[in-house]
Parts: C-alpha cells; sequence; structure tokens
C-alpha cells in the first residue's frame, strides 16, 4: 500500500501542515464556513504512522465521494483512540463505512464513521467471539451426520426452529474464551435439532395449548418440560457433548432443589433406569399433571417456539411429500414390472404396498437407528436413496407411512413439480425486482484494496433456443474447413501410443531383440529395453468457453462468434473433451446475467443447437462476475486440465461508468487471479484491435489471441484451442 | 537374482484358517450355487464392507485357492493373460494370474475391475461365459477352464463415473452379489469379534459410523465403512483416545476438507 511506502519517510505533520494535506483532498467540499483546520488539529495529535494511514484513506475515500472523506478525517482520531490504535481495526472501520456508503449512501455511512464506539465494541466483541457465517458450514454438517432430515442453519434474532431450518444468532461472544462461544453455539443447534428429531413438532402445539385457559403459560410451561426431555435425551444418546456443554447448564442442574421440578426429573431418571424411551406424549402427560403447578423457567439456550410457523411448514411439507412419495412408488412399481415381464396381466392389477418398521434394537431402548422396510406384492424391495430419505422425513413428521401414502400415483394424475417453478431465474424481472435465487459474487475495488462485497447480483438465464437452419447453413458454408478441423483434431484425439524399446510391456520388441541379439553375439551386454507396450493419453480435459453477449457484439460480430461456437463444438464433439458454453452480459451490478448455452455434461444436441442461433446482442459488458461464476462451476469439477477461454469484443464496461477503464480492467484481473489460484488455465480471444493495451495486464503476455479479421474468428477459434490443449 | 524363479504356486494360495465372516443374507449359499454350476460372480458393494473377506471366506469354503489381481487403470490384457519374456538370448511364455487360475482350478478375483482399461476387461468374456476358454492369443492357444476354476471380480457402483463403468456385454455374463455395510446389530457383532472389543464400545462406533454415513452425499462421498471401524477399534483397543481414534483411523480417512473434518470430529467428541 502507498501508505507504507510514504511512512518510512514520514514526519510528523503539526496541524498546519495537515490542514494543508487536507486541503489538498477535500476542496471541493471546503468553504468559507467549513475548513479543514478543526479535523486537521486532531490528526496532528497522532503519531506519523497514524498520520500517513489516516491521509492515505482520505484520498481514497475522496476518490469515491468527498464528502465523506471529510467527516472521516473528522472522526479518523477518535476512532484510532476508540479502536486502541490498532490500525488492522481502524481498516476494518473504514471498509464498513464505505460498504455502508456503497450500499445505502452516505447518510448510513456518517452513522457508522460517527458512532466508531459503538464500532469498536462490536469489534472486540468478535475478536473473542464467533460468528456464525464462520462456522454455519460445519454446524450443517455437524446437523446433517446427527440424523434426520438435514437441516439448514441461518442467522436470525430470535434462536427458534421451523422444521426446516435452525436460526440461530449471528454472533456468540458473551464468553470470554473463543471455545465456550463455539461450544455454546453448539448447544443451541443441538438443541434445535433434538426438538426436530426427538418429536416435538409431532402434533400442532397451538390446539394443545388452547385446551388450558391460559395458552400462554401452558405453552411456556410446554417448552419447559420439552427442554428437560429433549436435554435428557441428548443426554443419553450424545453423552459426549453433554460432557462438553455441561457448564452451561448451571441452571438446569439447580432444578433439583427445587421440589416441583425435581419430581420431573426424578420421572425421566425412573424412564432411564428402565431403559424406555420418553415421547412427547410423556410431556404432555406431565403437562396435564402439574399444569398450573409450576413456575416457569426461561432456560437461555432453550429460545421460542413458533407453533404457527412450524404449522405452515410442516403442512406444506406433508402434502408435498406424500405427492413424491407416491409418485415415488408409482417409480418403483413400473420398474419392477418391467424386470418381469412374464406377467402380462400384472398392469391391470393395482401395486400392493406395504410398510414395516424395524427396530433394530430393543423398542424401549433409546435408539434412533429405525430400519424400515418396503414391500411390493410381498416382495421386500430396497428403495433408492432418495425415498429413503423421504421417508424418513415422513416418518419423523408422522411417526409412520401412513395407509393412504402406499398408493402409487397413478398414469394420469396430478403430477407435482417441485422444481421451485416461482423461483426460476426468468421470472424474476418480470415482477417486482428481488434478489431470491441469484448468486451473489464480490468485486475488487483497486482504488480501495478491497473487495466489496456480494456486490454483483448474478443470475443464470436460459437462452431462448432458436430452432432455424443457421448451424446446417454454417456447416456448408464453412464446409472446407470443417473437415480441415476434423482431420486435424482426429490427429490429437487421444489415441494410445505404441512405445518401442521399453524395458518391460505387452510383446517382445523384435527389431530391438534382433538388434541386441546381433550384439549379445558380438559379446557385448544384451540390451534391457526389449519390450513395446502401450500407452494410453488420456486427455481429461474440461473447458468452459465464455462469450461475450455485450450489446456491442450486434451483427456480425454476434454472427462471428456463433459461426464460431458451431465449429468449435464440431471440433471438441469429435475430442471428447469436456465443455460448456456461456454467454455474460448485463447491466450494472444489480442485474448481471450469465446466459446458459451448453452446460458441461450436456450433450451436444438439437437444443443446443438452437441456443447458439438463439445468441443475441444483450447490455455490457461486466467481466469479473462471469469469470468469478465460472471458475466456481469449473473448480466443482474433475479434470486433469481445466480450461476458461473468454471471447470477447473489447474492454470491460458497464452502464453505471465506474466499471469503465480500471476499475473494471482490475476487477477482472483480480477474478482471473483468482480463477488461476483454482488450477484454472484462462485465456481470452479477442477481436479488439486495442486488446495490447490492457490484455497482458489481465491475462497475461501469452495468454490472449487477438484475431483482427473479424471473419477469420470462426476457423481461428478451433484452431486456438487445439493448440492451446496440445 | 533370476526373478522368475520366485514365482509363487497355486498351491501357495489355500487359506488355510477359516477367515472371519458373517453372513449377511444368503450370499454363501448363492455364490456356492453359482460355483457348482461354473457360473462367474460379481461383487457390487461400496469400499471396506467385506467383498474381499467374503472372497476369503468363500474360498476357504470351497478349499479353492484364492488368486487376487488388484486392477488399476495400466492394467493390460497380458498383465493377466501372460507374457514372453527374455532371458539369456530366448524368449519363455510366463502365465499371467488369470492364467494361473484357469490352469489350476483356482478363484481368480479381479478386484476394483473398473479400474483396468476397457480393452482389459474384454479378454475375460469367453472365460465367463458357458465356454468357459481363455483364448491366448500370443501362444496361439486356447486354454479350457476346469470344473474347479471360478472367476469373479469386484465393484464399487458408489464412485462410478462415466469413464469408470462396467459394460453391459460384460455385467451380463455374471451372477452378481449386492454387498452393503451390515445392518446395525451385525455391524456391532463384526467389530465385537474382528476387534475384541465389548458391546458398548462397539455400539457408539457404529453409531458414529451412521452418523458419517449421514453425510454421505453433503460433503462427504462415503461414508465410513466397516473396515474403517474395525481400524478405528484396534486402535482404542491398543489404549487411543477413541476421540483421537476416530479422528485418525475415521475421519482423516474419509477427507481431507477442513470443515468436514472438524463436523466429524465434533460429531465423534459428542458420542464418547
Amino acid at each position: 500500500m502507498s501508505y507504507q511506502k510514504q511512512n518510512s519517510s514520514f514526519k510528523v505533520l503539526d496541524a498546519a501542515q495537515m490542514e494543508e494535506q487536507l486541503d489538498c483532498f477535500l476542496d471541493s467540499v471546503l468553504s468559507f464556513r467549513r475548513s479543514a483546520a478543526g479535523p486537521a488539529k486532531q490528526m496532528a495529535t497522532l503519531n506519523s504512522k497514524e498520520q500517513a494511514f489516516g491521509l492515505h484513506w482520505v484520498e481514497i475515500i475522496s476518490a469515491t465521494n468527498a464528502e465523506m472523506a471529510f467527516q472521516f478525517s473528522a472522526c479518523f482520531s477518535d476512532a484510532v483512540l476508540a479502536l486502541q490504535h490498532d490500525l488492522n481495526a481502524v481498516e476494518h472501520w473504514i471498509v464498513e463505512a464505505m460498504s455502508a456508503f456503497d450500499e445505502r449512501g452516505l447518510q448510513f455511512a456518517n452513522k457508522v464513521l460517527h458512532n466508531s464506539n459503538d464500532f469498536a465494541e462490536t469489534y472486540f466483541k468478535k475478536q473473542q467471539g464467533i460468528l456464525l457465517d464462520d462456522i454455519k458450514n460445519l454446524l450443517t454438517a455437524f446437523v446433517c451426520g446427527l440424523n434426520g432430515r438435514s437441516l439448514k442453519i441461518e442467522s436470525s434474532d430470535i434462536i427458534y426452529t421451523d422444521t426446516e431450518t435452525i436460526y440461530l444468532p449471528e454472533l456468540i461472544a458473551d464468553f470470554s474464551r473463543k471455545e465456550d462461544n463455539f461450544l455454546y453455539y453448539k448447544l443451541l443447534t443441538v438443541y434445535l435439532w433434538a426438538q426436530n428429531w426427538f418429536g416435538t413438532w409431532r402434533y400442532d402445539l397451538n390446539d394443545i395449548v388452547n385446551e388450558y385457559d391460559d395458552p400462554v403459560y401452558a405453552l411456556k410451561l410446554l417448552h419447559n418440560l420439552e427442554s428437560i426431555r429433549l436435554i435428557h435425551n441428548i443426554q443419553n444418546e450424545l453423552p459426549g457433548f453433554y460432557r462438553q456443554v455441561e457448564v452451561f447448564m448451571d441452571e438446569f442442574n439447580e432444578l433439583k432443589l427445587n421440589k416441583d421440578w425435581n419430581t420431573i426429573l426424578v420421572f425421566y431418571k425412573g424412564k432411564k433406569s428402565e431403559q424406555k424411551k420418553v415421547t412427547i406424549a410423556d410431556s404432555l402427560r406431565l403437562l396435564k399433571q402439574h399444569y398450573g403447578q409450576l413456575n416457569t423457567i426461561d432456560f437461555h439456550f432453550q429460545g421460542l417456539l413458533f407453533a404457527n410457523k412450524v404449522q405452515q411448514i410442516k403442512q406444506r411439507r406433508i402434502s408435498d411429500e406424500q405427492t413424491r412419495f407416491r409418485e415415488a412408488l408409482s417409480r418403483i412399481a413400473d420398474e419392477k414390472r418391467y424386470l418381469k415381464p412374464e406377467a402380462v396381466d400384472v398392469e391391470n392389477l393395482t401395486p400392493a404396498f406395504d410398510f414395516n418398521v424395524n427396530e433394530q434394537f430393543d423398542k424401549d431402548e433409546f435408539s434412533d437407528n429405525i430400519v424400515f422396510e418396503l414391500s411390493l406384492d410381498g416382495q421386500v424391495i430396497v428403495p433408492a436413496e432418495d425415498v429413503q430419505s423421504l421417508m424418513s422425513s415422513i416418518m419423523q413428521d408422522i411417526g409412520e407411512i401412513p395407509e393412504e401414502y402406499l398408493v402409487a400415483a397413478g398414469s394420469g394424475q396430478y403430477s407435482s413439480d417441485y422444481s421451485d417453478k416461482d423461483k426460476k431465474t426468468d421470472n424474476v424481472w418480470s415482477g417486482v425486482y428481488h434478489e431470491e435465487g441469484a448468486f451473489f459474487y464480490d468485486e475488487w475495488d483497486y482504488v480501495r484494496q478491497h473487495y466489496k462485497k456480494n456486490w454483483c447480483v448474478v443470475r443464470e438465464v436460459r437462452v431462448p433456443p432458436l430452432y432455424d437452419d443457421f448451424v446446417p447453413q454454417t456447416l456448408k458454408q464453412y464446409y472446407a474447413v470443417v473437415k480441415s478441423l476434423r482431420r486435424h483434431f482426429e490427429a490429437i484425439k487421444g489415441e494410445e501410443k505404441l512405445l518401442k524399446r521399453q524395458i518391460n510391456g505387452d510383446d517382445i520388441d523384435i527389431d530391438a531383440l534382433v538388434e541386441s541379439y546381433a550384439d549379445m553375439s558380438m559379446g557385448m551386454e544384451l540390451n534391457e529395453r526389449l519390450f513395446t507396450r502401450m500407452q494410453r493419453e488420456d486427455r481429461n480435459i474440461a473447458v468452459m468457453f465464455l462469450v461475450d453477449m455485450s450489446g456491442s457484439t450486434k451483427g456480425w460480430i454476434n454472427q462471428a462468434e456463433r459461426e464460431s461456437l458451431v465449429l468449435l463444438c464440431e471440433s471438441l464433439s469429435m475430442l471428447g473433451d469436456r465443455y460448456a458454453i456461456y454467454g455474460f452480459s448485463g447491466t450494472t451490478r444489480k442485474r448481471c446475467e450469465i446466459y446458459h448455452i451448453k452446460h458441461l455434461d450436456e450433450a451436444y444436441n438439437d437444443k443446443v443447437k438452437a441456443r447458439i442461433s438463439g445468441i443475441t446482442a444483450k447490455d455490457y459488458t461486466r467481466m469479473g462476475f462471469a469469470i468469478r461464476h465460472l471458475s466456481g462451476l469449473l473448480e466443482e469439477v474433475e479434470a486433469k486440465t481445466k480450461l476458461l477461454i473468454t471471447l470477447s469484443d473489447g474492454k470491460p464496461e458497464d452502464y453505471d461508468g465506474q466499471y469503465r477503464g480500471e476499475y473494471g480492467i482490475e476487477d477482472t484481473r483480480q477474478s482471473l487471479f483468482e480463477t488461476r489460484q483454482k488450477g484454472i488455465h484462462c485465456y481470452c480471444i479477442t477481436i479488439d484491435k486495442e486488446a495490447g493495451d490492457y490484455l497482458p495486464h489481465m491475462y497475461g503476455a501469452a495468454n490472449y489471441a487477438l484475431i483482427e479479421d473479424i471473419k477469420q474468428l470462426p476457423v481461428r477459434v478451433s484452431d486456438i484451442y487445439r493448440k492451446l490443449t496440445t | 537374482m533370476d526373478l522368475l524363479t520366485q514365482e509363487i504356486l497355486p498351491e501357495d494360495y489355500f487359506i488355510v484358517d477359516e477367515p472371519y465372516y458373517e453372513s449377511v443374507a444368503d450370499e454363501i449359499q448363492i455364490f456356492e450355487a453359482a460355483y457348482n454350476n461354473q457360473l462367474p460372480v460379481l461383487l457390487k458393494g461400496p469400499t471396506g464392507c467385506g467383498k474381499t473377506r467374503f472372497m476369503e471366506h468363500m474360498a476357504w469354503r470351497l478349499k479353492r485357492p484364492l488368486i487376487t489381481v488388484s486392477c488399476h487403470d495400466d492394467l493390460t490384457a497380458s498383465d493377466l493373460v501372460g507374457r514372453y519374456l527374455i532371458t539369456s538370448g530366448e524368449t519363455v511364455w510366463v502365465d499371467g494370474p488369470l492364467a494361473k487360475s484357469v490352469r489350476a482350478g483356482a478363484i481368480c478375483y479381479l478386484d476394483e475391475v473398473v479400474e483396468a482399461r476397457k480393452d482389459t476387461t474384454v479378454v475375460i468374456h469367453p472365460l465367463a461365459d458357458d465356454r468357459r476358454v481363455l483364448p491366448m492369443e500370443k501362444k496361439g492357444v486356447v486354454l479350457q477352464a476346469t470344473d474347479n476354476f471360478c472367476l469373479a471380480m469386484s465393484y464399487n457402483p458408489g464412485y462410478q463415473s462415466i469413464m469408470k463403468d462396467l459394460k453391459q456385454s460384460t455385467r451380463q455374463r455374471f451372477v452378481a452379489l449386492e454387498f452393503d455395510y451390515p445392518g446395525i446389530v451385525l455391524e456391532q457383532k463384526i467389530l465385537e469379534i474382528e476387534a475384541e472389543i465389548n458391546a458398548e464400545l462397539a455400539k457408539t462406533l457404529v453409531k458414529f459410523a451412521h452418523m458419517t454415513r449421514n453425510l454421505k452425499g453433503n460433503g462427504l462421498d462415503e461414508g465410513a465403512s466397516t473396515r474403517l471401524l474395525v481400524h478405528a477399534a484396534l486402535l482404542i483397543k491398543a489404549g487411543v483416545n477413541p476421540v483421537a481414534a476416530c479422528q485418525s483411523a475415521i475421519a482423516q480417512a474419509l477427507t481431507d476438507d477442513p470443515e468436514m473434518l472438524s463436523a466429524i470430529n465434533e460429531l465423534s467428541a459428542s458420542l464418547f
């Protein structure tokens, strides 16, 4: 960073010198009434390193907004004090203020700048605390491993579960040690998982508590009783876990001292020594028995019970799963009958499904390992994994698979579409704006040398297929080229090579043998290399093509791009490399679009051809998000060589003006840098004659090709690909 | 030293002591029936669920030598059938393991057969149908298998990719036996006997295995196999702390992803 460079020779500035410096950056917002004297005076009290740091950021911020820079200079010295001269922390504060400016405007940025004390408080808390975001994946995997329906983890101010998601606080910093904060997260997670797994939500709790004259008290008491039951179960099922979290259980353990509550604990203890399971039914019975006699307690870990929310979600899930299960059964029935062709008249029979639960341990022992058996026409069948998890989810909700579920869905019946059709990305823009179903990508701001968090809202959109004669026409037009391309590609296809003169191999190399026999008869040593061996060369390449679909490609360029793709697909299908084609365009960061033309594992079929034909010029060329998105996709693919090739016609740019020029180039460069770190090779094919000015900086000198004559593009693209991959 | 004299004879492949194996269903009976009718057998199932142990057990039961070939992607047809070698100016034919088994009436077990090259698997075709012959192209002879010979192979449908799938023409020659991790009670018993641990520990380990199997498809490619459980059990028996044993024998064997590793470690810590 430049301030560090300045730093070595930076002397402490007095107020006047400081004001002079500030004036340079803040000129546009200063007037008669407002001078930089005040901020300068404050900043003059800091040491040279801090002063340099402050000035450096005043300069950067003033490039975004001069008023914000002024406010910053006024608040800087306070922030340094509040954050205990930790410049790293101060930088976090600045970045937060700038993000607030980016997202919500100057007013909110000022709020952050002027509240450095609040920031300091949460900052130091975060240092010892744990953020949910940091451990979300871990907790999700942990819960998934525990058992039952997989639950999502989200942040919320209230701790609860809706039977599909566990809601936890964003940050836990109540304990001085990081480990304890993490442990507390774990406690909350396991407790809420236990609500789902041990059947707290088996019945509609609203219906139950409404039978009492004080439903609020009844619900609270039931919550307490359930908490005791769940902790009791957790203690038995996960003894190691319980030992870890026992430090948080003081309040819980003190219940023993309370005579009334102790009877409940004794009840559970009794169940344990009898080795009996305790269920929600026990809690309901206890509720009836002790209603009005017990004072409710607020266990700190128990959160809230949202019976309404749960009920809504449960209803939807139950009906959805019933349909899906019956459809799965009809699929199973079809398959089984297909395998038994001799039973001709069987088609007219309704398949008779049956369902048995098989608990492998003693029924009353604490056990969560239930094995169910599904049988068709008296024969036990093993359903596929998805059906099994569906069954266990139904079991979790209802406790059994009811009779009516076991009727296979007939043909012509209502068929569910659970692909979340309301959330299809194509529909997003037809309604009010919302960010559901979109991907978010950070963007690199070279001025600040920081990422802007979740800056680009990216959607994958379909290219409407256009069924016309574009592909056959192109093939006809380039008949000779296609033929020679095929010949070239045929030659590099992963053929087997016969390696001669090997130490060992499949067969004897007669030439070598004759030679060495001759050698031997002359008294020389026998050569060891006497065998031939077949060596297979695996290409194992996954390549993604990213096609510029910006407005500037309209007309000729678009035509050439599409033709290139057709020829490329012809050549690649020859080669057997896996490839995908995506287009990109967009207007501003809020509307970044990736156009899907061909997925990696999709075959080159008529639909893909029609999509290539349907490629049209769209809006602007914001490149960073597209590269980040595709490199993310490529990262998940297993291949020896991964390649990302961009077809472009110019510099990155966007409607909002900011992306134009250096900012866009630097963001693209950064995204390519991230991509290369993932082990993906990047290459760019461009027709921009000025590409020499910026492409070497973005891609590296050897990683791009400039095609000056647009007519050459279709022929050259395949050719370049061939050279790149051999 | 002359490598050729080091050759191990099929007679050395007899299994003397009974390998411990718990039957899950009627697989022993089916295998015996297939063997008696000279049908080749295909064992399907995830890694570490007992396929190889089953083969050893069957070889012991049928009193036949067991010749195992671990297939890899450079395994060629001549690696199986045999090849000419040159020694002191002369070419000498050396039988491959498959030819050896055919001659000796042994059980030839091709482990993880999908790993082998596709052209390699084709050489077993004439052996795997009613002809029961092994053409030795380079020698110009056809080897007829005796009634004792049995061909068996295994593959794991779990990590199948398009590149590594059995051809229909290959798989349709075999009697297929499907293996999976044993049920809870049985797996517990296997641990108790194989690793000689107490029932309580076996139960917890099996529970832990099920937790990791829940994670299959959610970050893990495979859950803990019975073999890994045995490893963990042996470590614990040797005095290693159970959580540490699970971490080394199971978690680290399953994944390299740090997040998944800590999730699995948290799971094992919850149980012990």
